[in-house]
C-alpha cells in the first residue's frame, strides 16, 4: 500500500504551502520520522517528516510550487512495489437528481477536489481565447470566477484597463520576480485585509522624553510592547476578531511584531505581553528578530497575533498607515522619534516627538473607539517613570 | 389553434399516413382492441382493421425484424415496442439487421420502419419498465432516433419518420402524452436532424431532449425572474443530430446545461458535451459544460426517490445559477 | 431419385448447371484464400449443393429468399451473377454490396435475394417480414427462408414461426441441417430426432427430406411452396445434408473424423444427379462433362472479372449508412 504525503494544514487560516526543497529524490528510501522535505507556510518554513518508511515515488510538488493543503505531493511505497495512484472514481452518491444540498459537488468543490497542477493558470476557454486575442497576459489577471477561475468578464475587465493608459512608453524590463511564497502568501493576505476590512487610520503625536528615560538598554519597540499590551487590556475592541457575525475579544494579548526579512515581512509574536516586564520582552523580541533574520522561527513564534505593531522609525519615516493583518482588528504603525518644537504651558521647547497611527478594522471599531485608546497610550507613554 | 395532447397527435400522425399510403401498417403488442398499453392506437383498429393494424404476441424480436423484412420489401411498418425497457429483446434485430442492412448491401437497400416505444420514469413503473435507452441506438450507424417534447413535434416528427427511408426509433415520453398543446389538424412534417430552439436567451444554453424540456422550461420562466435569461435548445432529433443549431447557441451564452433523463454515464449529453468540446464553440465557452442527467441506478419504486432518480426543475434551476457564477 | 416429372429436361440441366457452378465458385473461393487474396473469412457450402438449387427451382423467379452465413450457394441457386458475387467476395467496387458486405452479406434484394446475414437466425424474422409485405401486397410471392440447425436453437425461431403460422403468411422454412453448429453435433443439441418435429408446435405441417438429394428438396419445398401461395401458411422442411469443409477458415476440424467426412462425399449431391440424369437419358456424357467445363470457365471469368475491378474509395466509405 502506497502512504501518501501530504501537505500539511497547520494553521486554521491556511490554504497553501510552498514546497521549498526535498530531501530526498524520487525512488530514495525514507525512514519514517525523518525529515522529508522543507515547506513553507504563511508563518514559517518547517521540515515534514516521513509519514512512513518506504521508496519516496510520484513526487508532484516541486520547489517554489503551491500546493494547496491536504493534497498529496508524494507516495512512499513498499521497496519492489509499482505506483498505483488512487483513481479519483466518480461516485453514485455524486450523482444528479439529488435535492440541492445532496447535488454533485458544485464546480467550484470539483476544483478544490481535483485540485490543478500548481502554476498553471485556471481559465475558461473564451477567457483563453480573448486573452490571447488581445495579447494580454492570463497571469496578471485576478480571476473573480469561482475557485478563482479567470473568467471572460475578468479578461473584459483586463482588456478596459489595459486600454485605459493611452500608449504608455513600454517600458524596459529588468527581471521579474515570481511571486510565491511568502510574498505571494503577504500579497494574499494583505489583499484580503483591504478587500474586507474597511480601514480607518488615526495618528496622534506622543512626546517620549519620559519614554527615553524609562526604557533604560530596551529598544523603542520592545518598550511600545510593553506599553500597548498594558493600555490594551482597557480597550478590548482593538484586541478583538471579527468571526462571523460575532466580534470576539481576546483574553491573551499577544503583540506580534512585524520583522523585515530578506523574504518579506514577519511577525513573530510576543505572547501575553501584558504580564511580561520590559526586560523580558526586549530580550525576546532580540532573540525572536534574530531567528527571523536566519529563518529559523517556529510555527509557535509565529501564531496566535491578537494586535501588531510595526515599526519603521530606524528609517526616518516620520509616520505611516500600516494594512491590518487578519484576522487582526488594528495595527499600530510607529513613526520616527524626531526633535521637535513643542509649545507648552506657553513656552516653546524643544521636545522628541513621535507619531503613532493605528489602523482599525471600521467593522468592529468606530473612529472614537481608536482615539480613546491613542489618548490613553499617548499619557501612558508622557508618563512613564 | 385546436389543442390535443401528445398522445392524440401520435394517433393522428398514425391515422393521416395509413390513410395517405397504403403501405403503412401498425404491429406491437395489444395496441388494437386495447388500444396499446398508454391508449396511443385506441380507434385505429376500428378503422383501418386487423389488416392494418396487427395485434402480435409478446415477441418483441419478431415484432422487430418482421418490420424490417417487410420494410425491405416495400412497407412502411410501424412497429410497437411496449416499454423501452423490452426494446432490449429486439435488439439483434434492430442493431444487427435493420440497422446494417443497407450499408452492408452496398447502399442498395432500403428498411424505412419506425419503432415506437414509450420511455422514461415518473409512472412508479420501477426498473424494468421506466428506462430511458435511447443512448444505445443513438450509438448506432444506421438507426435513427427521435424524441419529441410537445405535441406538436411529436405529429410532425412521426409523419417525417414514417416517410423517412431508414429505420427511426421514435422514443416516446409517458409523462408527456397526457400534456397538450397547439397541433394543426392537416398533415405536417417536422423535419427530422433539425433542433429546435424552444425559448431564446443570452446567458445558458440548456440542451434537453423529451420531458427535460419541459420542466427546462419551467425552469427558464422562473430564471428569467431573476434576469438570467436560459436558452432552451431541443434537439428532437437525437440520431444524426443538428450539431449546428446547438454550437451557434453554445457560441452566443457561452454557458452550457445538457439534460437528460437517462443515464449520466455514456448517456446522450456526453455525445453533445464532447461535440461542443471539439467543435469551434468550445473557445467560446466561459464555464465548464455542466450536465443533469439520471443517476446511474435502476429507476426506483418508491415516489421519492423515484422523483429524485431524475433531474428536476429545481436542480435545473440551481445548475443554471451555479453556471453564472462564471461571469 | 423421383419428382422430376413436373420438371422440363432444360430445367433439370439447368440444376445441374447450378450445382456445379456452386461447386465450382466454392472451391474457387478455398483456392483464393489460399493465395492469400480473400481479406475476410467464408462458409463454403460445398456437398450441400443440392438443398439451395433443389429448394429455389421450385420458386417464380419474382419469388424472395433469405439467405445465412453460407450464402454462396443460395445465391447463385437464385440466378445470382458470379462475376458481382465474386467481386463482392474480393472486397471490389463492382460486387453487389459494392466491397461493403463480403462473402457474409452477398444480397441482390432487386431480384429477390434479400441477402445473407451473418448472425445465426437473423434472417428468420426478415422472412416473416417479408412474406408479411408479400400477404399486405398481395403480390402472390413466396418467401423461402433458409437457415441452418443452429439456427433452430435460437429463440427467434419460435417467435419468427410463431407468428408467420398465426397469420398464415406465405414463408417456407427450410433448414439445413447439415449436422453441427460449428462444432456442436445435431445429436447433442437437439433432445429430438428431427428439427421438423417442431413444426408441429406450429400447427405447421414439418418434412423430412434427404438434403443430397436435389430432387428430393425441389419436391418438398415445392409443396410448401404452393401450400403458401395458395394461402394457407408456412411450412418446415428439414434438409438432412452436410458440409464437406470446415466451419469457416479458422476451423480445425477436431470435432468430427475423416471417416465420417469420407462417408457424406460418398453421397455426393452431384454426383448423385447426374448418375440419375445419365440414367434417365436426360444427360449425355459429353454434356456432363461439357456443364462441368463451363462451370469452371465462368468462374474464371468472374475472377477475372473481380480481380480487374477498382477497390472502393475510400472517400466515399460513409456512402450507404442511410437512405
Amino acid at each position: 500500500m502506497a502512504t501518501p504525503v501530504i501537505m500539511p494544514k497547520t494553521g486554521m487560516t491556511q490554504e497553501t504551502g510552498t514546497v521549498i526543497r526535498w530531501f530526498y529524490q524520487e525512488g530514495d528510501y525514507v525512514k519514517k520520522g525523518e525529515p522529508l522535505l522543507e515547506v513553507m507556510t504563511d508563518k514559517v518554513n518547517m521540515e515534514i517528516e516521513a509519514p512512513a518508511s518506504g521508496v519516496l515515488k510520484g513526487i508532484k510538488a516541486f520547489p517554489n510550487d503551491i500546493v494547496p493543503v491536504t493534497q498529496v505531493i508524494a507516495y512512499i511505497v513498499e521497496p519492489g512495489e509499482e505506483l498505483v495512484e488512487e483513481k479519483v472514481t466518480p461516485t453514485p452518491a455524486m450523482g444528479e437528481g439529488v435535492p440541492v444540498e445532496r447535488r454533485e459537488p458544485t464546480p467550484v468543490a470539483t476544483t478544490a477536489a481535483i485540485a490543478p497542477e500548481t502554476g498553471k493558470v485556471k481559465a475558461t476557454p473564451v477567457a483563453r481565447r480573448l486573452a490571447r486575442e488581445h495579447g494580454l497576459d492570463l497571469t496578471q489577471i485576478t480571476g473573480q470566477g469561482p475557485g478563482g477561475t479567470i473568467t471572460k468578464d475578468d479578461v473584459l475587465k483586463a482588456m478596459e484597463r489595459a486600454a485605459a493608459p493611452p500608449t504608455a512608453p513600454p517600458v524596459r524590463e529588468a527581471k521579474t520576480i515570481p511571486l510565491v511564497g511568502r510574498r505571494r502568501i503577504i500579497a494574499e493576505r494583505m489583499q484580503q485585509s483591504v478587500r474586507e476590512a474597511p480601514h480607518i487610520a488615526l495618528s496622534i503625536e506622543v512626546d517620549m522624553s519620559a519614554a527615553e528615560k524609562a526604557r533604560h538598554d530596551a529598544s523603542y519597540t520592545a518598550l511600545l510592547v510593553h506599553v500597548v499590551a498594558r493600555v490594551l487590556r482597557k480597550h478590548p475592541l482593538l484586541n478583538s476578531t471579527l468571526r462571523g457575525d460575532q466580534i470576539v475579544l481576546l483574553d491573551d494579548i499577544n503583540i506580534g511584531v512585524a520583522v523585515a526579512t530578506d523574504e518579506g515581512l514577519i511577525v513573530p509574536v510576543i505572547k501575553r505581553a501584558d504580564t511580561k516586564l520590559l526586560a523580558d520582552i526586549d530580550t525576546e523580541l532580540k532573540e525572536l528578530t534574530k531567528r527571523a533574520r536566519a529563518g529559523k522561527l517556529t510555527l509557535d513564534d509565529v501564531t496566535g497575533g491578537t494586535f501588531t505593531i510595526t515599526n519603521l522609525g530606524m528609517f526616518d519615516i516620520p509616520y505611516f498607515r500600516a494594512v491590518i493583518n487578519p484576522p487582526e482588528a488594528a495595527i499600530l504603525a510607529v513613526g520616527a522619534i524626531i526633535k521637535r518644537p513643542v509649545v507648552i504651558d506657553d513656552g516653546i521647547y524643544i521636545r522628541p516627538i513621535m507619531t503613532l497611527t493605528v489602523s482599525a478594522d471600521h467593522r468592529i471599531l468606530d473612529g472614537v473607539a481608536v482615539a480613546k485608546f491613542l489618548q490613553e497610550l499617548k499619557a501612558a507613554l508622557e508618563r512613564l517613570a | 389553434m385546436r389543442e390535443i395532447t401528445y398522445a392524440e397527435a401520435i394517433r393522428e400522425a398514425l391515422r393521416q399516413e395509413m390513410q395517405r399510403d397504403p403501405h403503412v401498417f401498425l404491429m406491437g403488442e395489444d395496441i388494437g382492441v386495447y388500444g396499446g398499453a398508454f391508449g396511443v392506437t385506441l380507434g385505429l383498429l376500428e378503422e383501418f382493421g386487423p389488416e392494418r393494424v396487427r395485434d402480435t404476441p409478446i415477441s418483441e424480436g419478431v415484432i422487430a425484424g418482421a418490420a424490417a423484412g417487410a420494410a425491405l420489401t416495400g412497407m412502411r411498418p410501424v412497429a410497437e415496442i411496449m416499454f423501452m425497457d423490452f426494446t432490449t429483446l429486439a435488439m439483434e434485430q434492430l442493431v444487427n439487421q435493420a440497422a446494417k442492412t443497407r450499408y452492408m448491401f452496398g447502399g442498395k437497400a432500403k428498411v424505412p420502419m419506425v419503432l415506437r416505444t414509450p420511455a422514461g420514469s415518473g409512472t412508479g413503473a420501477a426498473a424494468q419498465h421506466s428506462q430511458s435507452l435511447e443512448a444505445w441506438f443513438v450509438h448506432v450507424p444506421g438507426l435513427k432516433v427521435v424524441m419529441p417534447s410537445t405535441p406538436y413535434d411529436a405529429k410532425g416528427l412521426l409523419i417525417s419518420a414514417i416517410r423517412d427511408d431508414n429505420p427511426v426509433i421514435f422514443v416516446e415520453q409517458k409523462l408527456l402524452y397526457r400534456t397538450k398543446g397547439p397541433v394543426p389538424e392537416e398533415p405536417y412534417t417536422v423535419p427530422l436532424s433539425v433542433a429546435e430552439v424552444k425559448r431564446a436567451g443570452r446567458d445558458v444554453t440548456i440542451i434537453a431532449t423529451g420531458v427535460m424540456v419541459v420542466r427546462s422550461l419551467a425552469a427558464a420562466a422562473k430564471l428569467a425572474q431573476e434576469g438570467i435569461e436560459v436558452e432552451v435548445v431541443d434537439p428532437r432529433t437525437l440520431k444524426p443530430y443538428d450539431a449546428e443549431t446547438i454550437t451557434k447557441s453554445v457560441i452566443k451564452t457561452g454557458r452550457v446545461l445538457i439534460v437528460h433523463e437517462a443515464y449520466k454515464t455514456c448517456g446522450f449529453g456526453a455525445e453533445i458535451a464532447a461535440m461542443i468540446s471539439e467543435g469551434p464553440a468550445f473557445m467560446y465557452l466561459n464555464a465548464p459544460i455542466r450536465r443533469l442527467a439520471g443517476l446511474d441506478i435502476p429507476i426506483p419504486y418508491n415516489r421519492t426517490l423515484e422523483y429524485h432518480a431524475v433531474p428536476q426543475e429545481e436542480n435545473i434551476i440551481t445548475a443554471v445559477r451555479e453556471l453564472m457564477a462564471y461571469k | 431419385m423421383d419428382g422430376a416429372g413436373q420438371l422440363t429436361k432444360e430445367k433439370l440441366i439447368d440444376m445441374l448447371r447450378k450445382m456445379h457452378t456452386i461447386r465450382a465458385f466454392e472451391e474457387k473461393a478455398d483456392q483464393l484464400f489460399a493465395l492469400g487474396k480473400v481479406h475476410g473469412t467464408m462458409h463454403l457450402s460445398i456437398g450441400m449443393e443440392a438443398t439451395a438449387v433443389g429448394a429455389i427451382a421450385a420458386l417464380r423467379p419474382d419469388d424472395y429468399i433469405t439467405s445465412t452465413h453460407r450464402g454462396h450457394g443460395h445465391c447463385i441457386a437464385k440466378g445470382g451473377d458470379v462475376k458481382l458475387m465474386m467481386a463482392e467476395f474480393l472486397g471490389k467496387e463492382t460486387g453487389y454490396c459494392r466491397g461493403r458486405g463480403g462473402s457474409m452479406h452477398i444480397a441482390d434484394v432487386e431480384s429477390g435475394n434479400l441477402g445473407a446475414t451473418g448472425v445465426v437466425g437473423g434472417g428468420i424474422p426478415t422472412a416473416v417480414g417479408a412474406a408479411l409485405s408479400v400477404q399486405l401486397r398481395k403480390t402472390g410471392q413466396v418467401v423461402l427462408c433458409f437457415f441452418g440447425d443452429g439456427a433452430a436453437n435460437m429463440g427467434i425461431f419460435h417467435e419468427s414461426l410463431n407468428l408467420a403460422a398465426i397469420w398464415k403468411l406465405p414463408v417456407v422454412f427450410v433448414c439445413e441441417n447439415n449436422q453441427y453448429a460449428m462444432s456442436m453435433p445435431v445429436a447433442r443439441a437437439f433432445p429430438i430426432e428431427n428439427i421438423a418435429d417442431r413444426a408441429a408446435a406450429y400447427a405447421m405441417p414439418g418434412k423430412v427430406v434427404d438434403g443430397n438429394d436435389v430432387l428430393a428438396v425441389y419436391a418438398a419445398v415445392a409443396e410448401a411452396v404452393d401450400r403458401a401461395r395458395a394461402g394457407e401458411g408456412p411450412s418446415l422442411i428439414e434438409c438432412k445434408t452436410y458440409r464437406w469443409k470446415g466451419h469457416s477458415k479458422s476451423d480445425q476440424e477436431r470435432y468430427r473424423t475423416r471417416e465420417e467426412v469420407a462417408a457424406w462425399k460418398k453421397k455426393d449431391p452431384i454426383a448423385r444427379f447426374e448418375a440419375y440424369l445419365l440414367q434417365e437419358g436426360l444427360l449425355t456424357e459429353e454434356q456432363r462433362q461439357a456443364i462441368a467445363k463451363e462451370a469452371q470457365e465462368r468462374i474464371e471469368e468472374a475472377v477475372a472479372f473481380a480481380e480487374s475491378s477498382p477497390e472502393p474509395r475510400v472517400e466515399e466509405i460513409s456512402e450507404g449508412v442511410y437512405a
